[in-house]
């Protein structure tokens, strides 16, 4: 994960600048450098997430406007760095897709583990299929799924003012392109070109979930500790824990696993959120394979 | 008889010691290659691990800010200047100066310029004044002691022109497109109906990052005011907001 270096830094130079005894130096909360390090050695914190107020996941001052003049988070007064605020509210997903069987890693659907495997991940895409005004409408046929829809869930379709919910007839998931519906008449029309598809049910479940932020997966599943054994999957929302192998030499077997990383910036209604203007979260996964 | 005879080779009566040292010695053998091969074992089938790091991903906010422009005054920030917190600028220019002093009838007006200076768009503009009040006129000699911002008092609109200045839409009194006109105790309403945010004038969606709306704000005495008016201003601010 991202490095904090400040503090390790900070003890270095101290060191470089006293050459007292090392006794000294324990006393005072120092050590004695072990070997000459040049300029440019890289300065990692590997025990700086430790605690839930320790995190690697870092945020900075965004220096780099969205679009061409637009404000960055330079030029506001009103954003901070203090806490890693957008590391602790954006929230992650790994979903993984492998062969077609879904398993939710992290994010919400994965404590307790969803029955159907599917992290709670949200939509946001274009009709492929315009739907045309009292026409019976009993599947959305829309863009690539950039996220997962549980049965039941309230779908919404939008074009300027004009909007009608739907609800989903059963599980969908990431990637595919038809949204089975419970049969319903539409009261407008809905081009490809200007309508939008949502999942209302899912961003409100997001929308309210402080627990699978970044900085907690961080705190979690550090370097150190935590690592997530990935066993492979059996069956939707299930594993095989007994699998001797979790992933199969090249050319043999399911040697290839594909997983959806998904990041997603909650909105809780009626909750302002300036103060996270302009920033950017710093942060990185570590995938690691043992024999 | 054949039970004998094994038992015979086993036990053997004839050279048994030579046999048992024979059995020992590839018993002791088999235990040495045993022992070496689990001294060996950790050397010969080392751990093998593989890592990779998706390293240095970052992920961005946008900004939401908004650049406020009176006529062709000096421009105001949401985000940053004297005054400014949170967002929030309350120290821009005010629309009216109680130094321009109105006939009934006579209408005042400003332009205002509102600019989406951030990289997301608006979602909403909402406006609302949250609060009218009277007071006399500076300078004035004899103030008649009426309120301009009570019923029978000033009247008010909000247009939204192009960049030019030509009307497109009436947002207030009118709520429909083309120019506004001046109707009876549209002041007194406003202040007492759209007074936060919660129940501002909505202005609809945007303006998208980048873009610019502009307003003009009308104002004027209604033509058959009381004398009761003379001397008499009315205090209020307009407050923008936008939504991302």
């Amino acid at each position: 994960m991202g490095a904090v270096p400040e503090r390790d830094a900070e003890r270095h130079a101290l060191d470089d600048r006293n050459d007292d005894e090392p006794s000294d130096h324990a006393a005072r909360g120092q050590q004695t450098a072990n070997f000459a390090y040049p300029t440019g050695t890289i300065v990692s914190s590997t025990s700086g997430d430790t605690s839930s107020a320790n995190s690697d996941c870092y945020d900075a001052i965004g220096t780099v406007a969205g679009t061409a003049g637009a404000t960055k988070g330079t030029d506001l007064n009103f954003n901070t760095t203090s806490g890693n605020p957008m590391c602790a509210t954006l929230l992650l997903s790994i979903q993984e897709t492998t062969n077609g069987q879904y398993y939710c890693w992290v994010g919400k659907g994965s404590s307790p583990e969803s029955a159907t495997g599917q992290c709670a991940m949200p939509i946001s895409v274009g009709l492929t299929t315009q739907i045309t005004n009292l026409a019976t409408v009993t599947q959305l046929n829309v863009a690539p799924l950039n996220g997962n829809i549980a049965s039941g869930d309230s779908i919404v379709v939008r074009n300027g003012s004009a909007s009608q919910t739907f609800s989903a007839s059963s599980n969908v998931f990431f990637g595919a392109t038809t949204i089975p519906v419970t049969s319903v008449t539409a009261n407008a029309t809905y081009p490809t070109s200007t309508s939008s598809v949502t999942d209302s049910t899912t961003l409100g479940t997001l929308n309210s979930d402080n627990v699978d932020t970044i900085a907690n997966f961080n705190t979690l599943h550090n370097f150190n500790l935590g690592k997530i054994p990935m066993a492979p999957i059996s069956s939707n929302g299930n594993v095989d824990l007994l699998s001797p192998i979790a992933l199969s030499h090249f050319n043999t077997g399911t040697f290839t696993r594909t997983f959806q990383i998904g990041v997603y910036f909650p909105n809780p209604n009626g909750s302002t959120q300036n103060t996270m203007q302009g920033l950017v979260s710093n942060f990185g996964l570590t995938w690691h394979i043992d024999q | 008889m054949i039970g004998r005879t094994t038992y015979r080779a086993l036990t053997g009566p004839a050279g048994r010691r030579s046999s048992t040292w024979r059995l020992k010695k590839i018993l002791l053998s088999m235990m040495a290659i045993g022992g070496l091969s689990f001294v060996t074992a950790t050397g010969t089938f080392a751990l093998l691990t593989s890592q990779e790091a998706n390293r240095g991903g970052s992920i961005s906010s946008g900004t939401l800010t908004m650049n406020n422009t009176v006529n062709a005054g000096t421009t105001c920030f949401s985000y940053t200047g004297a005054g400014t917190s949170g967002n929030v600028n309350p120290a821009c220019l005010a629309l009216f100066s109680s130094a321009s002093q109105n006939y009934p009838g006579t209408p005042a007006t400003a332009t205002v310029t509102i600019k989406n200076s951030g990289s997301l768009p608006a979602s909403d503009l909402g406006l609302y004044m949250a609060s009218c009040t009277v007071a006399a006129t500076p300078g004035a000699p004899t103030p008649g002691g009426g309120d301009p911002c009570a019923v029978g008092g000033a009247q008010f609109y909000v247009l939204e022109t192009d960049s030019v200045g030509n009307p497109t839409y009436c947002w207030y009194p009118d709520d429909a497109a083309g120019a506004c006109s001046f109707i009876a105790d549209t002041l007194n309403t406003f202040a007492g109906n759209l007074n936060t945010i919660a129940n501002a004038l909505d202005l609809g969606a945007g303006p998208v990052a980048g873009a610019t709306r502009y307003f003009k704000i009308g104002m004027q005495l209604p033509t058959n005011a009381s004398n009761t008016l003379q001397g008499e201003e009315a205090l209020f601010a307009l407050t923008w907001h936008m939504t991302g």
